[in-house]
């Protein structure tokens, strides 16, 4: 699995794919100069792990993005139908990008985390939250990118059409975000307004939000919408999503007819 | 005599339709398999299978006799898996990586050897068909396969880029002693090249006969009927042909014989022949005779 790797890297390097960490260098410097312009406009507080926090749903679309593009050129340069030829296992094949892929998306957050922290912190003061809560929701956030990744090459790996790919994935994070909203709007009138929601019920739809990525992402950027609910287990569901959803891209990859 | 790939009764069902039906087929080592079939014979389903694509419905298939043969086959099916945004030796390194070589040291003798020097550094979406075809065979090449497959290879070729590629691929065979597994619709190529043939048709293999044989069956003949074989065989010695015993009464006659000439003598010498029948086939019209039930051989 270490050359499928290696040649994965290597391709990236030599490909567009590699531009995709001056982008986010570039979208972390414009992020910092516009919440600048926006302090000095309105005379705004700008809330440093915010610049952070608030950016999960984003990253799924650059993620669906990133993903479809590369295995999408896999299918279509019959990079994919070369590796097998070789003798390489689907597991192997399966696994090496979906590792590819986590790696790429988890140092562009990094390094997007490193620029704002680096240039924002000095620019508009210290985290405001606790240092163990910012801790826990990037932790959390780590997890959803790993999620996020999962789904997409699961998506990717089985349908060889790009374009039905990138539609679908991006159709799964439209309905993400109307469904996360619409559990959170549901949770939120019944702690505020007294709207009668059954226990069960408010356990369905908090569980929901838990099991979406999007859904996630919204609570890490507006905080949990039951108080009684903590970020820690966040990442536990983003875990199991990501593995059962990689066990059975496995199975059914093993069994695909490629032409 | 050693077999580089050994296919028994493999069937590949779609639905209703079966793409391969019961085939069976052995690819000797070192040899240039011709694998000829029209549009929708087989060819290429059965060329996925074995290189891992598609499961079969049934049967079995091995190469190398099942043993570790990673690294040892290498293909081209269709069209080659080159990626466009790269240029030629970037390809060539991406594909080394792959195939886990240490170095780069082999790849400048890669591009040499397919006459892609001068255009290695160009974007592969930059090339003809033909540099393109050659650029994947380069790509197959890559950590020394010995067994290479090539599906259609020289489809939408003009004809210097199918000189290429044959000149290249006998060059293979020869120097590297690369097994070589082509199919093709170009039976004139094929018959430039391929040391042994595999004909199939609706799935299933109707016939497999090495160049040897076949270049006797396609030679040119003449089936004579006489009252007796055994009485003409003296003077066909005579005359030095070569000839083949079918039955008491018929025998074919090989070579390229002046029938006037064989029929007055045979007069001369008191032996009456019956009917005569003169044959010149080329594969193509084996191939036809084939698929129709109509091979005499």
């Amino acid at each position: 699995m270490i050359n499928l790797i290696n040649s994965n890297i290597e391709r990236i390097r030599r490909s567009k794919l590699k531009y995709i960490f001056l982008i986010v260098i570039f979208l972390a410097i414009l992020t910092i100069i516009y919440n600048y312009l926006k302090i000095n406009s309105i005379n705004n507080i700008i809330i440093v792990e915010d610049l952070v926090l608030n950016c999960g749903v984003v990253i799924g679309f650059i993620c669906a993005i990133m993903v479809n593009f590369f295995i999408g050129e896999e299918y279509t340069d019959g990079t994919i139908r070369n590796k097998i030829i070789l003798g390489y296992s689907r597991y192997k094949i399966y696994l090496a990008n979906l590792i590819t892929l986590i790696s790429i998306a988890l140092i562009c957050y990094l390094i997007y985390v490193g620029i704002i922290f680096g240039l924002g912190i000095p620019i508009f003061g210290n985290i405001i939250s606790s240092f163990n809560d910012v801790i826990i929701r990037l932790i959390d956030l780590t997890f959803i990118i790993i999620a996020y990744i999962s789904i997409y090459t699961f998506i990717s790996q089985l349908i060889n059409n790009q374009v039905i790919t990138i539609s679908l994935c991006l159709l799964i994070m439209i309905l993400q975000i109307f469904s996360s909203l619409l559990f959170v709007t549901k949770l939120e009138d019944s702690e505020y307004y007294d709207t009668y929601i059954p226990e069960n019920t408010k356990v369905i739809y908090e569980t929901m939000i838990n099991i979406m990525p999007v859904g996630q992402a919204y609570e890490i950027k507006n905080g949990r919408t039951l108080p009684e609910d903590s970020f820690e287990i966040l990442w536990i569901y983003s875990s199991i999503t990501s593995s059962i959803l990689t066990i059975i891209g496995l199975i059914i990859f093993k069994r695909k007819d490629i032409n | 005599m050693e077999y580089v790939l050994e296919v028994s009764n493999l069937t590949k069902k779609y639905k209703e339709f079966k793409g391969l039906n019961n085939l069976n087929c052995k690819v000797p080592k070192g040899s240039i398999y011709g694998l000829i079939g029209k549009n929708g014979a087989g060819k290429t389903t059965l060329i996925r299978i074995i290189c891992g694509l598609q499961k079969p419905t049934n049967g079995t298939y091995s190469i190398y006799g099942n043993k570790n043969f990673q690294r040892r086959i290498s293909a081209i099916i269709e069209s080659p898996s080159i990626i466009n945004n790269l240029t030629a030796i970037d390809n060539l390194k991406v594909q080394s990586k792959l195939v886990g070589m240490p170095s780069y040291d082999e790849i400048d003798e890669l591009l040499s050897l397919v006459n892609l020097t001068n255009t290695k550094n160009k974007k592969v979406y930059n090339f003809s068909l033909g540099m393109r075809q050659r650029l994947g065979i380069a790509m197959c090449l890559v950590g020394n396969p010995d067994f290479l497959i090539l599906d259609e290879p020289i489809n939408g070729l003009d004809p210097e880029g199918i000189v290429e590629i044959r000149e290249l691929l006998l060059k293979l065979n020869k120097e590297k002693n690369i097994t070589i597994l082509i199919s093709s619709h170009y039976l004139d190529e094929l018959s430039k090249i391929a040391t042994y043939y595999g004909f199939i048709d609706n799935g299933y293999m109707i016939k497999e006969i090495s160049k040897e044989s076949l270049d006797k069956l396609l030679q040119k003949r003449i089936i004579l009927k006489v009252k007796k074989v055994s009485q003409i065989i003296p003077l066909l010695e005579k005359m030095n042909i070569s000839y083949q015993v079918i039955d008491d009464e018929n025998i074919i006659l090989y070579g390229d014989i002046d029938i006037q000439d064989l029929l007055s003598y045979l007069k001369n010498n008191n032996h009456k022949v019956l009917k005569v029948i003169e044959k010149d086939e080329t594969l193509e019209s084996y191939f036809m005779n084939l698929l129709g039930g109509d091979s005499d051989d």
